[in-house]
């Protein structure tokens, strides 16, 4: 067997093109002269590229499966992409005409700057105000121990959709961790009415260290939801807390509603 | 993002960081297929995929190591290539990652395509586990047996070795028990 694991190893070596100019000489001469050895070649061959076919079709299967956790695709503009602006020069005249037509474009757009400030897109304005909360989780030991970490591992480098589904498994134990963080990851992916669910289970439990910060996320996730009405009665409960950790922000908050 | 260690996190079997790079540039780059190649969101989306999969490709090979520029300017760079492939694709009425999975195959068998890969595809599902695994580890993701005994638990080199050579031997005789246009 082990010859013939070294004849393995020469034909992976001869079809991957590791061989030395001699060394593949001498395996193109016996190829040519030994049909057994020609068509064990060939299937090899026939095989390693199967392997491969096969290999990036599951991939792509794990990426479309990556994508379908993700949100809907939104465009991106080129100037969102350009990270510094182009420097014009400008001679004296082209510089007062530009001028000109900067103050003519800046006057018809008063109106719409009105009209934008007052009906400011509510979903933009808690992703405005929303960041995930930072890992406060200190894992109990035991035999989940090793989940959380995971998943918050997970959430800490910003893979929601995968911390998520390690979250998943965890309900029965840590509760208010869980669906705190289980909220935070709903947010940051963009479903609302799920991080609603998970903030008001936080909300529903006895006070607990994510208590008034459940408060907060869950008034983003009404914002996000469009009930208005709900996000402002929770952002007067937190405004009503002096001490309240959100409280500077729930005022601010509160006025651009 | 930092782009040397993605590399090596990825070479090192980390896939959440390969579904991270994913994630990054996804809207990105398919904004500019649109405007830059009028490609359709969704075949956009097809090519951002397997210009991923040639990113991964390229790291597990060797062939990218290091990076002159930043990930994202490597990635686009291969996405230009793929979605003018994508466009010649439209041409020749191809599905295109379908084309893209059958690549490697259609340079090894040029004739006879159909009934041979689909005697290969079901002497793959034949051959079951751990045998698949190990197999795609070293002829997709070009573990050496180092790597394939640390990855899969062997306890030494030499077993990965034999396994490998045990689990080749056992696809090529469930290949050659089928009616086989090989042997001609």
């Amino acid at each position: 067997m082990i010859e013939n694991i070294a004849l393995t190893e020469l034909i992976d070596k001869y079809l991957g093109g590791e061989l030395k100019p001699e060394e593949k000489a001498a395996f193109e001469k016996r190829l040519a002269t030994e049909t057994a050895l020609s068509e064990q070649v060939t299937l090899h061959r026939q095989i390693t590229a199967s392997f491969k076919s096969s290999g990036r079709a599951s991939l792509l299967a794990m990426l479309e499966e990556e994508d379908a956790k993700m949100p809907a695709y939104q465009e991106v503009t080129e100037e969102e992409n350009k990270p510094e602006a182009k420097v014009i020069a400008f001679n004296n005249r082209s510089r007062q005409m530009y001028y000109w037509a900067a103050a003519v474009i800046l006057l018809l757009l008063v109106p719409f700057i009105f009209i934008i400030r007052n009906n400011t897109a509510p979903d933009r304005l808690a992703g405005k105000y929303f960041k995930p909360y930072g890992n406060e989780w200190v894992p109990a030991n035991g035999d989940t121990a090793d989940l959380s970490t995971k998943a918050m591992k997970h959430y800490e480098e910003k893979n929601y959709a995968m911390a998520l589904s390690a979250l998943e498994k965890m309900l029965g134990s840590d509760e208010a961790e869980v669906q705190f963080y289980k909220g935070n990851s709903h947010l940051a992916l963009n479903h609302p009415q799920d991080a609603i669910t998970c903030f008001a289970a936080v909300l529903n439990m006895p006070a607990n260290k994510y208590t008034e910060e459940a408060q907060w996320y869950l008034a983003l996730s009404y914002i996000k939801a469009e009930d208005k009405a709900k996000a402002k009665d929770l952002l007067n409960t937190i405004v009503e807390v002096e001490n309240h950790p959100f409280h500077k922000d729930a005022t601010e908050l509160l006025k651009k509603l | 993002m930092f782009d040397a260690s993605v590399i090596q996190e990825i070479k090192n079997g980390n896939e959440s960081k390969l579904t991270s790079v994913y994630r990054a540039y996804r809207d990105e780059f398919i904004s500019w297929a649109i405007r830059n190649y009028q490609c359709p969101e969704e075949h956009a989306k097809d090519v951002y995929q397997v210009t991923i999969v040639i990113f991964y490709e390229n790291i597990m090979s060797g062939k990218l190591v290091s990076l002159q520029s930043s990930v994202k300017t490597y990635i686009f760079g291969i996405g230009k290539n793929k979605l003018l492939e994508y466009q010649a694709s439209l041409r020749k009425q191809q599905n295109f990652q379908e084309a893209f999975i059958r690549e490697p195959m259609e340079e090894e068998i040029p004739e006879e395509k159909e009934e041979v890969y689909a005697m290969l595809e079901a002497a793959m599902q034949e051959l079951g586990e751990p045998c698949k695994t190990l197999l795609q580890l070293s002829y997709y993701k070009n573990y050496s047996t180092d790597e394939i005994a640390s990855a899969l638990n062997y306890k030494s080199t030499d077993s990965a070795k034999t396994q490998k050579y045990k689990c080749l031997v056992r696809l090529k005789k469930i290949v050659q028990q089928q009616a086989s246009p090989f042997r001609e």
